[in-house]
Order: C-alpha cells, then structure tokens, then sequence
C-alpha cells in the first residue's frame, strides 16, 4: 500500500472501521488505525507525514459522507 | 507590469478579479514593490473562483495566470517578467483560494503561499480532491496573526479579523508607505473559534500610518446593527425549545464553523445531541482540527457523525448538515429530493436554515423549502424565524455599514479608500461611508487598474487590460489518478472532474484557443452513475 493512493487508504480504513468516528480521531489515534491495516508493513514503509495524514483524512470524510455536496460558496453570504 | 518597470519607487497594488465591473468572486491582486535602486519584486494576494452558475457553460472563472505565473515546464512567466516572491492567502473561501487547484491543473508553478493553519487545511484538501500530484503542491508557510512576513521587500503583517476561522487582513508594510488589505471582515467579539479582532491593534496600525485601506464592500450597504453570534445562539436555543421531542435538521453551509458552535451549544442547552452529515461541514470540521481549532470543546458537547447518531433517538439529536443556499447535492437537498442514503424528512421533522437567501440562491432555496415541506417537514428559514419571534438566526460574515466606519475611524488611512469586493451598489456605498469621514476614496470602474502608493502621496499609475481563464468540465472523462501498486490499489468511489481551460479577455470573449495551457494528467471514462437495468424482449432474450 502506498500512502498517497488517498482514496485506497480511506476505502481500507472505512472497510476496517466503519463506524470511526472520522471527525474527532486525534492523529496519533489515526496514525495507529494506519498502521494496524492489513498489508502494512511499517518496516517498509515509513510512516505518513501530516499532509499526507491529513490528505488521508479528507478521502475517508468524502468516502464515509459520499457524494460531493458542492457548497461553492462565493463569499456573498 | 508596464506601470511599475521602470517607474519611480513605491508599493503599487492592482485588482486583477472581484471588483464591480463584474460582482464579486474571483478576487486576486497584485502587490509590487519598487525600491530605490533595488530589483522590482512583487506578490500575489487570494486566488479565488468566481461561480459562473451555468452563464457562459464555465464552471468558473479566475484571473488569467499568463504573464503572472511560471510554467512548469520551462520555469518562465510569458513575456519574460520577475516570478512573484509569494502568495498570500486571506481565508479559506473558494473566491478566493479556489483558483490555486485549476492553475495547478494548467502546468503553472504557484509560489510559496503564506496563510493561516486552517486556510492551510482547506487548500491542502481542495489540490488532494482536485488529484493534484504532490510534486506540484506549493510550499506553504503557516503565518499565526501578529506574525510580519518578509515577502518581495515588503513585510506582511497577518491582522486578525472576524470572518471565518483563519480568516487575516494584511497590513503591507514597504518603504514607500503601507497598504492595509482588509480581505472579508466584520466585528464580532462573541465568535466563537479562534481569534478575535482587536481594535486597539487596529488603532494602533492607524497610528503608525496607513496609507491606502482596500475593503470589503459586501454588506457596506446595510444600516441595520448587526447580530452578534451569542444572540444568534440563544435564539436557536429558543427555536429549539419550541421543538422539543422532534427530529431537528440545521441547513448552513460547510465553512460555517461558528455557527456550528452555536447550534451545538444550543442543542447542549436542550439536551440534544449535536451530528453532522455532509462532505463539506465534516472536512471543516476536520480543518479546524487539524489547525488546532476544537469545535466540540467550543461547542460543549461532542460531535457525533451521522451514523452514530443514528442510534439516538431522532428527537434527541440535532442534525446539522449542509445546503443552505440549496446547493445541488448538499445535506438539505438530497434529503428534500430523498436521495439514497440522504437524511430522512418526515411529517415530524423540524428544519432550521439558518442563513438568509442571496440573491443567485432564492429561487433554488424557494424550491428546496417547498420540497421540504410537501415532504411534511416543518421549514424554519432565517426569515421565518424572525418573523415567528425567535429573533434572528443568522448574520451575514461580512461588515455592515455600522462596521465600515469602526475600521475605517480606527485605521485612518492618509491618503485612499479603494472599496473593492462588491458589485457596484456595495462599493458606492462603501466609498460614500469614507468620504463621509474625510477620507478620499476612489472607485474602480474596471479590474486592472493600477494605484500607487510613494513618500509622495497616492495616485493611479495607470490601467491594464486583465484577462481571465474560464474553466469547463470535461465530458470525455475524469482524472486518472495516481493509482497504488497492482494488488494494493482499487477502483475510487468517486471520480475527480477534469476541466478544459479557454483564455477569456475581460468581457469574458475568447481569445485564446481552449486549452491553451493543456493538463498533461490522463484521462479515464467516466462511470455512469445510472443503474444497471435489463430488459427482457418478447423472444425472453435479456439485454441491457
């Protein structure tokens, strides 16, 4: 597994863990998830930095809430 | 820029997007500083989007980066000019950092950006969703408010304001005298997250000398007091009180962390629970998180995902999702159009949208209320709730008249007032309200005008031609991602749009043939999302 295949770590984590709760993980807790998915060999694979981890936790918020809920947001408001 | 090679020194600043010859959105300006006998160097501030809302068959439009940007592919700015030294970032709204994707997209380089740790958090997920390739990502610097970055000879200061979290005005400091640039930005001490405003730091920044003042115009022209959140907060708790026992939705739109706040403190103080459902709230939330921001604590009470709340009794839960301005496929949407997976309305369900309409949202907000209620629900709109007594829900983020003047009085710029961010009614009003106060002020009939700021005083140096990029969404395929090794990877759960680019002049014509600035990423089909269906035909043959 590579870590900045977002969308294949979020899909392993939501499979892993389905009712995480995605918005309060601390990093640390998050990083523990990472590491204890099936295939990771953290001997060969160093651990992600904070935008990859980051980048990780955005793809599991879009998988887990689904389709894209466009707030395009102009700033008029 | 013609007017600063080889002018005499000063700090000249130039609107390239987002001032009223076409309405807000897209805002981008340019900075350059022209010291004696020093090279000229120069910077950019926002990048943003302007929603096109189907005019013209572009998703959006943004400033042309011909001319102001490197290629990636030679390292060189078209026409030979300086590579600019940074890009400032005010907030994390997509008027103002939502180009930074498509440029990237375009093959150019952007420069080392200087924002704060949540706008940081928004435009690292916006280049992850859009499949930027990590090599491309700029090299961010996160700047906390009283820092003073040193950028293009200049020295940026990062000034707290009340808009969003992470939200900064700049006070730009050069020798030749200091431009203080609001970005969006009221007063409203009961925010809840992050920093506050100060007005002494404002008098202060008066006191050592502003210049020239370029302002946000949105609201400049209500008279009307505003809402402070804490009062907002009560009467929600009110209208929340009025609707004990049933199932409760909240409608506001994703970067409204604040009002989060208020409405999980005002579901704790009825004895709910707070949830959220929807990509774009449940990743703001996350941003803020991640810039060290903890909505629950603000809140006083955890924040449950919507699976989890499912496990409550509805009436016991507040469910706050997005949709407010009935954007396609938000929280509120999907479930007045029962969608799949969406939030379920039924003859007990209360809805709060708590955000006045805006003119490009009445008539979908309109619809989406009557959906809502031919559902059975029980719609509480920021109108009606003011109109059944339960005070005002909602407060527009950006100054109204009451607010122009505070800044204004504390700043006391010497020379100008430059109202930009607004159509042309907001910016006449916002002008009127300087020159009220004896302050000059000037009014940009079009985008790229430039204005100088020396020793000498404040003067317009002269005006370009500005072009801009409309970008459409391709209809032969999404992006193909990087994909993970064979064996490891597997196919998305959604597809990343791809766009084409085509060179607009300022009237929005186009003068340069599309993909002018070709995306080398590969494409891949895209995958119907309609159902597979079999017929079976009288011979009992079945096909699709």
């Amino acid at each position: 597994m590579r870590w900045d295949d977002y969308q294949a770590v979020a899909g392993a984590l939501h499979a892993a863990h389905p009712r995480a709760n995605y918005l309060s993980l601390s990093d640390v807790d998050l990083i523990r998830l990472l590491v204890g998915l099936p295939g990771v060999d953290t001997a060969a694979l160093p651990l992600p930095d904070a935008v990859t981890l980051a980048a990780i936790r955005f793809a599991w918020i879009a998988l887990a809430e689904g389709e894209d809920d466009s707030t395009p947001f102009d700033g008029t408001g | 820029m013609a007017f600063v090679d080889g002018h005499q020194p000063g700090l000249f600043w130039q609107s390239l997007m987002g001032n009223n010859s076409d309405g807000i959105g897209g805002n981008c300006h340019r900075y350059d500083v022209v010291g004696e006998g020093t090279p000229h160097r120069w910077f950019l501030v926002d990048y943003g989007v302007k929603f096109r809302h189907g005019g013209r068959g572009y998703a959006v439009e943004f400033a042309s980066p011909e001319g102001l940007l490197a290629r990636r592919s030679d390292g060189q700015v078209e026409g030979g000019g300086p590579i600019p030294d940074g890009l400032v970032l005010t907030h994390a709204h997509e008027d103002h950092i939502g180009a930074i994707r498509h440029l990237l997209d375009m093959g150019y380089r952007v420069p080392p950006v200087y924002a704060s740790a949540f706008t940081a958090a928004m435009l690292n997920k916006s280049l992850a969703d859009a499949g930027i390739a990590r090599d491309r990502w700029p090299e961010m610097t996160i700047v906390r408010n009283g820092e003073v970055v040193a950028l293009a000879d200049a020295r940026v200061e990062f000034v707290a304001v009340d808009h969003m979290p992470g939200a900064t005005a700049l006070a730009i400091r050069s020798e030749q005298g200091c431009v203080f640039h609001s970005g969006d930005y009221r007063f409203d001490a009961t925010l809840p997250l992050g920093e506050r405003a100060d007005p002494e730091r404002l008098r202060a920044l008066g006191k050592e000398g502003i210049d020239m003042v370029v302002a946000d115009s949105t609201s400049a022209p209500n008279r009307q007091d505003p809402v402070a959140e804490a009062d907002i907060q009560r009467n929600l708790s009110r209208l929340m009180a009025a609707n004990t026992g049933r199932p409760l939705i909240a409608g506001i739109l994703g970067s409204q962390l604040d009002r989060l706040v208020s409405l999980g403190r005002a579901a704790h103080d009825n004895g709910r629970a707070l949830a959220v459902s929807g990509r774009s709230l449940a990743a703001n939330v996350a941003a803020a998180g991640m810039a060290g921001l903890d909505v629950a604590a603000a809140a006083g009470t955890p924040i449950l995902t919507a699976a989890e709340a499912r496990a409550l009794p509805p009436g016991q839960v507040l469910m706050v999702t997005t949709g407010a301005f009935a954007q396609a496929n938000s929280g509120l949407m999907r479930a007045a159009n029962r969608q799949p997976g969406a939030l379920e309305i039924t003859p007990d369900t209360t809805v709060i949208v708590a955000q006045r309409d805006i003119p490009s949202s009445r008539a979908a907000q309109a619809a989406m209320v009557a959906k809502l209620e031919r559902l059975g629900a029980r719609v509480i709109t920021a109108e009606a709730a003011e109109a059944q007594g339960f005070g005002p829900i909602h407060q527009s983020g950006h100054a109204v008249e009451r607010d122009v003047r505070l800044m204004y009085t504390l700043l006391r710029p010497k020379g100008l007032a430059v109202p930009i961010h607004g159509d042309h009614r907001q910016i006449q009003a916002n002008s009127r309200l300087a020159r009220s106060l004896g302050i000059p002020s000037m009014v940009l009939d079009r985008n790229g005008t430039v204005i100088r700021v020396g020793r000498d005083g404040v003067s317009v140096a002269g005006a370009e031609a500005v072009s801009r990029v409309g970008a459409r969404e391709r209809t032969d395929g999404v992006k193909q991602l990087p994909r993970a090794p064979r064996g490891q990877g597997r196919d998305s759960h959604f597809a990343v749009p791809a766009y084409s680019y085509d060179g607009l002049d300022a009237t929005g014509t186009i003068v340069l043939k599309p993909d002018f600035c070709r995306s080398p990423d590969p494409l891949r089909p895209k995958r119907s999302n309609a159902p597979e269906i079999t017929v079976t035909t009288l011979a009992g043959r079945r096909e699709r």
